[in-house]
């Protein structure tokens, strides 16, 4: 495997009795952009909070370059840029101000050129205060001040939450431009399925604060299907395939959702059902993720 | 160069309130000593007839500006511990300071350096100012006597005491109606002690151990909270 | 530019199938002719903003089916369909889809012939190749 950008063993967090993040077992390999998928109140921010050394773990613990979060050294935290959740700033500081303040964190690496060449393709105004700005061009800034510096691993938290599809493209683009560079990782948390399906080769999918599947892209795709199946006779009162996941009968049809089932598989479950035609449907990574994220009686599937 | 970014942005955030304090105190001080000076009757030393009293009561020029200095101080110790502390919870900047390539704690010191220096020349500089101004003899019979500038300047670190006070309050991760305000409570209990002390020394020691309370607390609460 | 290559994210395809199928009807289309050189791996990762990992895999995909071939430093060129190398199992698996889709128009109600005219009209779609091929010779 490649060497490890971020790592997470066991990580747990308690708020009282509530359990947000189980035991998550993270581990992200240099180079590759990786979604972090998860329903509101999954446990994303919490789990990258964690990472970040901002909140301190019930249990576990992570480390990113190999050094400990809860004791990110500075050499470590230069290396990693960060985008908050809801892009906050300091309002009183005009762009360009702000961007001498991060610049004077990154003296080795911040990129002027870079940085205001940014601002200037989107069109804002050096001067202008941040606190006068929209959650767009916030977002954008935001966008600017962490990809100027040039970080190993960027790590944004909903970064496109409430923003429009042009911006939201403006944050692909940046991520895609920083991943062609050598060495680079991106871990984003995302809702919007298809911006993380055109940029991401790996997910990591959180629910209820269990990492329920971490694996690339492809892997996942190819992993959840959703198969039709009509009977010829009366449908079997029980159902029973490996992989699993859900099962819904309509009158004359089964749709069942597997996971981890190969093709084999179901043809020779088929056959041994009586099942007079079944259908492999296509499903895009948005009901990919809402079926594999339902609640259902058994845990999820792990694998790498 | 990073920690000087860090002071440069707390020195520009902290500014108006050092300003604020120092005209407010220049103003309504200014403005209490001079009409002390223009009362006469005033400035004489009188002979107090009561059993109970000392035989020979002075006048002090500085009774005036003394609780003016204790508002400024108060009021600037509230408004830099909310501005540096407080404000970065509700505008949910924190995740924004505090990823930087610098210790945490250097992050700290950056707010108290910046915050320490508005108590000395907003307060503790005025104070002496006022003091040097009511020793004009044509003004004001008697001088006020040196302890006078050093209990101003004790005033003055109450107003860092509350500060500090301000500060724990803000790190502080309870609710509000249980154990967040004890940083506050704890600055008052202070104030109460130093007023209560007849020698200067006593008060100064409370200062200090007070102050060296607070920053162990809030050193380690600094590092440990969570953002 | 590359008109040929749209992605369409939210589809039941993933994106790399979807950008090697692009590649493959453009290729029959005659709008690839062989020699062509495919974009860069990162040139068309950035046009389409998708992971260039993504846009390799597809590539590597096209490379086993003997569609394109990779010369390491030059680039990645459209194979000369002649060169293709196809063996008996490709060319059964190629029927067997024929099959399908057979069955399919059959079971839908349509008659044999209809569906021999709807395969023709769908071939003058990729036209162009046999017109190439017509001037080749």
């Amino acid at each position: 495997m490649s060497e490890l950008v971020l790592e997470t063993k066991g990580l747990t967090k308690y708020y009282g009795r509530i359990l947000a993040v189980d035991h998550l077992d993270l581990k992200i390999p240099k180079g590759c952009i990786c979604g972090f998928l998860g329903r509101n109140g999954a446990g994303k921010t919490t789990a990258i909070k964690m990472m970040l050394g901002f909140l301190e773990p019930t249990a576990g613990s992570s480390a990113i370059f190999g050094c400990s979060s809860q004791n990110l050294t500075p050499s470590v935290r230069q290396r990693i840029g960060y985008v908050t959740e809801g892009h906050r700033l300091f309002g009183w500081m005009s762009i360009g101000r702000i961007g001498k303040f991060q610049k004077a964190f990154f003296p080795e690496q911040w990129d002027d050129k870079f940085f205001a060449d940014m601002i200037e393709y989107f069109g804002l105004p050096k001067k202008q205060r941040v606190k006068n700005l929209s959650i767009g061009q916030r977002a954008q800034v935001s966008l600017a001040l962490a990809l100027a510096p040039n970080p190993e691993l960027l790590i944004m938290d909903d970064p496109t939450q409430g923003l429009d599809a042009a911006i939201r493209r403006q944050f692909l683009e940046g991520m895609i431009q920083l991943i062609m560079r050598q060495g680079r990782t991106v871990l984003f948390s995302s809702h919007i399925l298809g911006d993380v399906e055109r940029v991401a080769d790996r997910i990591a999918v959180i629910d209820k604060g269990v990492l329920r599947a971490s694996c690339s892209l492809e892997q996942f795709q190819k992993a959840v299907k959703m198969v039709r199946v009509s009977f010829t006779g009366e449908m079997p009162a029980e159902i029973e395939i490996e992989g699993l996941l859900h099962c819904r009968r309509s009158k004359k049809e089964l749709e069942l959702v597997l996971v981890g089932t190969d093709e084999e598989k179901i043809e020779r479950w088929a056959n041994m059902s009586k099942v007079q035609n079944y259908e492999i449907v296509g499903m895009n990574l948005e009901d990919q993720f809402i079926e594999y994220t339902e609640p259902v009686n058994h845990k999820g599937f792990q694998w790498e | 160069m990073r920690f000087f970014a860090l002071i440069r942005k707390e020195l520009r955030e902290c500014l108006p309130w050092f300003l604020l304090a120092f005209a407010f105190l220049l103003f309504f001080g200014s403005i209490s000593l001079y009409t002390a000076s223009l009362r006469k009757e005033l400035s004489y030393p009188y002979i107090s007839l009561d059993p109970d009293l000392p035989r020979l009561a002075v006048y002090r020029p500085l009774s005036g500006p003394a609780p003016l200095l204790f508002l400024s101080a108060i009021g600037l110790g509230l408004c830099l511990g909310i501005r540096q502390f407080w404000y970065p919870h509700f505008t949910r900047v924190w995740g924004f300071e505090l990823h930087r390539s610098v210790n945490r704690l250097s992050i700290l010191f950056s707010k108290m350096i910046v915050a320490l220096p508005a108590f000395i020349f907003s307060a503790g500089l005025l104070w002496y100012l006022f003091y040097w101004y009511s020793g004009h003899r044509e003004l004001f019979m008697v001088s006020p006597p040196s302890r006078h500038l050093i209990e101003g300047w004790i005033i003055t670190s109450l107003g860092f005491i509350v500060y500090l006070g301000t500060v724990r309050s803000g790190l502080s991760e309870a609710r509000w109606y249980t154990t967040k305000m004890s940083g506050l409570g704890f600055s008052i209990f202070i104030i109460v002690v130093v007023f209560n002390q007849y020698k200067i020394g006593w008060a100064i020691a409370a200062i200090i151990a007070g102050i060296f309370v607070f920053m162990i607390d809030i050193m380690d609460t600094f590092q440990n909270r969570e953002f | 530019m590359t008109v040929w290559v749209q992605i369409t994210p939210g589809s039941n395809k993933p994106i790399y199938l979807q950008v090697a199928g692009q590649i493959s009807e453009a290729v029959a289309k005659g709008q690839l002719k062989t020699g062509d050189k495919l974009p860069a791996v990162r040139k068309l990762a950035a046009e389409l903003v998708i992971n260039p990992n993504t846009v390799a895999r597809a590539y590597t995909i096209l490379e086993q089916s003997g569609l394109v071939s990779t010369k390491t430093g030059s680039g990645t060129f459209v194979s000369d369909p002649k060169m293709i190398s196809r063996d008996a199992a490709d060319i059964n698996a190629l029927a067997e889809r024929m099959d399908n889709v057979i069955v399919r128009g059959l079971n839908l109600g349509i008659e044999a012939k209809d569906l021999l005219e709807m395969f023709k009209s769908r071939m003058a779609g990729f036209g162009k190749k046999e017109k190439d091929k017509e001037q080749e010779r």
